[in-house]
């Protein structure tokens, strides 16, 4: 019996403590975060040199399986390589089919913190089973750098190409 | 020294007091640990899913109108959630604008005080974390009690609930909402979740075992749609729960041996159906229909004293649903789903034909409910005759007023509105009969179906009832007992005490409230947004009460609980790190995730119904039926997964920070 007392009140105990804690009586603040860009996935308050290592030369429109049906988007992700961070940069990746009237595009932040090398991948993409009628469509995929130079924010692309979307079965 | 003792027994006796005050209470609510225990891991399992973005639109309405209520008005004046009240599901009254589901934030209001309260001294992020290690220890916990091994699951449980909370913490960001109405709407609904686990537990120990009981509530609270919606802060969980609770007193009421406690229950029955009726108005009738029906149908004697009692809990539970809708637009009988929708250019534009986006990606399109669908003919004027407009006199004397005075006026506005309700019921039956296929794609598969609404993802992301709860698929052989049954009393010659028996009445309740039900949507069934058809939610608790009714399933789960267990857990835990595996490797999209989830639930679901129609006949074999049932809810409670990590997690924030998403 003392065994389930003692259990139970240290569990509670600790636990209750820890909650009493985090308020505002305690100067002691848990839920702390560190995000080094103000403004979060917009900003682009600083410099870098962007490398692209990699970029998708061709994409795909594969039919979604088990009845789910629409038409998706595959594109391969793009990777580049950052160097001579200052402040935070903000990339974009994204691809246009004129055509079909599509454009998707994510978005990545690129700090100090950050690994020198960055992925970034197009969101997930569909469209409805009757949107796809040929073989084949042309597209944009891009890559572009917003980040600040002498006081004015820049926007240039890092890359971008011409790509065919192959449509599958 | 003789001050310490005196102190102590003081202490000793308080603690005393309480605790058999809480024993007592305990007792009431939960029957005993089987019933706690179901409780608990209903809210453990769902507060894992709990995230605090929105999923559908029409929540920001209900949260909105609930900090509305908490500030002491009815009327929303601004939006604290979203960036205008023009929402769907906002209604307007006088240039007012009004939310709707009242008995929703009304009974979240409480836990809005509570988290208030706790958010005053302590971090909500920290609290909310402790709250759910705690429930996992007190599961656990009282998990092992009924199995006989109370210390070693004691000291595991209290490990756990260290370890995920000293996780949490060291995880802990900011908590992302400012005000804290809309967690609270979400514990009100993951409460009513595990309230629903709580009575199937409550109804089948009592009528069977403690262990059929345990099935039954876990098949409900974990292994079914209901741990989705827990966290979906919308009214069906609530319909459910009220549902149920009829059902439950229904039952009480026929088992009663004396008179007195026989019309306690009874009439107690009646209370949900005003509670529902303030929730959604049409859902009240449904639950009055099934109830009326079935109980003066099977009542042992209808004498004055008894009709005098039903009524009396009858018009108390509408109390809260006249005074709100009286308070709102002056008139008891008009709900404010029966307004017009805030913000419409054009009048008479109903409140919830709206079917916008949600703003959000993630968002699932907007609510579209049914009671609005013909009101522009038939709202303001049948009943607004029975209170005066009067807005200088204090509430409760014009309605007093009303009630006295204006007999006549109530009693067109309830002509009118049962009028309207059947004109709902007709128009389902038409639906059904030409359009056949509303039932195949509600009811079995879903597939891809272009929406065309406007709210629509376009994706396939709905699933059927049967994909939903492939356990339901015993039923196919439910009707061949119902006939049998039915046959040999009619050879027997005993209807008389078929129609005494408390499990007849109860079984005729749930047949005529799934008929109502199916009946008063299915015309506009199936839907976008509707991700587990929810319109006809509360069929799913009913279902597993229907399965549980079947003698072949109650003899696997007594006969073969550890294959049952085992496959269960098994398909949750090996299974799911497969699709997680198949997803990673394959690349599937969340709507491809879920209809092949859904492909393999109706493959079991067919699995079940073979096994199921064999039983029927005799032929069962309890290894194979726990192994099927096991799986299928297994394949439930992953689909539901699938829709929290899957659809809804690219965007959502958990409230549980160790998450890994």
């Amino acid at each position: 019996m003392f065994g389930y007392r003692a259990v139970s009140l240290i569990i509670v105990g600790v636990i209750t403590a820890t909650v009493f804690a985090s308020g505002p009586f305690v100067p002691v603040d848990f839920t702390t975060y560190d995000n080094p860009c103000e403004g979060g996935a917009l900003s682009s308050e600083g410099s870098a040199t962007i490398e692209p290592l990699s970029v998708p030369e061709s994409a795909t429109f594969t039919r979604s399986e088990f009845g789910a049906e629409v038409w998706k988007l595959n594109v391969a992700d793009a990777t580049v390589q950052a160097t001579d961070v200052q402040g935070c940069v903000r990339l974009t990746y994204e691809i246009n089919i004129d055509t079909l009237g599509l454009s998707s595009l994510s978005t990545a932040t690129v700090s100090t913190q950050s690994s020198e090398k960055v992925q970034l991948s197009i969101p997930k993409t569909t469209l409805s089973p009757d949107r796809i009628d040929e073989d084949q469509y042309n597209a944009e995929v891009r890559l572009i750098y917003h980040g600040m130079e002498n006081g004015n924010t820049v926007e240039r692309p890092v890359t971008s190409q011409n790509i065919t979307v192959e449509v599958t079965e | 020294m003789s001050y310490r003792s005196q102190y102590r027994d003081t202490l000793d006796g308080h603690s005393e007091r309480i605790a058999t005050i809480v024993h007592r209470f305990g007792r009431l609510v939960f029957g005993d640990y089987g019933g706690v225990f179901v409780f608990l891991l209903s809210c453990s399992a769902a507060m894992v899913l709990w995230r605090t973005t929105f999923s559908i639109n029409d929540n920001l309405v209900v949260a909105n109108g609930l900090v509305a209520l908490s500030d002491g008005h009815l009327h929303v004046t601004t939006p604290t959630y979203g960036e205008t009240l023009r929402a769907p599901g906002m209604a307007e009254y006088n240039g007012k604008a009004y939310p709707r589901n009242f008995a929703h934030i009304v009974f979240a209001l409480p836990f809005l005080w509570v988290l208030e309260t706790i958010a005053a001294v302590a971090d909500i992020r920290i609290a909310l974390a402790a709250l759910w290690s705690l429930s996992v220890f007190a599961t656990v916990s009282v998990g092992g009690r009924l199995i006989g091994r109370h210390e070693p699951a004691h000291l595991i449980g209290g490990m756990l609930a260290l370890v995920s909370f000293v996780a949490s913490v060291a995880s802990a960001t900011p908590f992302p909402l400012d005000h804290l109405a809309y967690p609270a709407l979400q514990l009100a609904t993951i409460v009513a979740a595990a309230g629903c686990a709580l009575v199937l537990y409550r109804l089948f120990s009592h009528i069977y075992s403690s262990d059929i009981g345990i099935a039954a509530g876990i098949a409900s609270g974990v292994a079914s749609p209901a741990l989705l919606w827990a966290t979906i802060p919308k009214r069906h969980v609530l319909t459910a729960l009220f549902t149920l609770l009829t059902l439950f007193f229904l039952y009480r009421s026929r088992e009663a041996d004396r008179i007195s406690m026989y019309r306690r229950y009874r009439a107690i029955a009646y209370v949900p159906v005003g509670l529902t009726a303030w929730l959604n108005a049409s859902e009240g009738l449904v639950l009055l229909g099934a109830l009326a029906i079935t109980d003066f149908t099977t009542a042992r004697e209808n004498g004055v004293r008894t009709l005098a009692t039903v009524a009396m809990g009858f018009f108390v539970s509408l109390l809260p649903f006249f005074l709100t809708n009286y308070l709102i637009a002056g008139d008891p009988f008009t709900p404010p789903r029966m307004l017009d929708r805030y913000g419409a250019d054009a009048v008479n534009t109903p409140v919830s034909e709206d079917l916008t986006a949600a703003s959000d990606s993630s968002g699932t399109g907007a609510d579209g409910t049914i009671t609005s669908d013909s009101s522009g003919t038939s709202t303001s004027d049948g009943s607004g005759t029975s209170t005066s407009d009067g807005s200088g006199t204090s509430t409760v004397d014009t309605i007093l007023e009303g009630i006295v005075s204006g007999t006549a006026g109530p009693l067109l506005g309830t002509v009118d509105r049962a009028l309207l309700f059947t004109e709902f019921l007709s128009h389902g039956l038409e639906a059904v009969q030409q359009e056949p296929g509303r039932l195949y794609h509600t009811f079995v598969r879903s597939g891809y179906l272009g929406f065309s609404s406007p709210g629509a993802t376009g994706l396939a992301i709905n699933v059927a009832f049967l994909e939903a709860l492939p356990i339901a698929g015993a039923l196919i052989a439910a009707p061949i007992v119902a006939v049998r049954t039915v046959f040999d009393k009619l050879i027997g010659n005993t209807s008389p005490s078929l129609r005494s028996s408390p499990l007849f009445a109860a079984d005729i309740f749930v047949a005529i409230y799934t008929i109502l039900i199916t009946l008063l949507y299915i015309y506009r069934l199936p839907i976008h947004a509707a991700l587990t058809v929810r319109y006809v939610y509360p069929l799913f608790p009913l279902a597993i009460y229907a399965v549980a009714r079947l003698s072949w399933v109650r003899t696997a789960v007594t006969e073969r609980p550890l294959w049952l267990g085992l496959t269960y857990a098994g398909s949750v835990l090996i299974g799911g790190q497969l699709v997680l595996i198949t997803v990673v490797t394959k690349g599937y999209t969340a709507d491809e995730t879920i209809q092949g989830i859904a492909l393999l639930s109706l493959a079991v679901t067919a699995g079940i119904g073979l096994w199921s129609f064999a039983g029927a006949f005799d032929r069962t074999n309890t290894s194979i039926g726990a192994i099927l049932l096991g799986l299928g809810g297994g394949l439930a409670t992953l689909l539901t997964c699938v829709f929290t990590f899957s659809f809804f997690g690219p965007t959502a924030k958990f409230v549980l920070s160790l998450l890994p998403v």
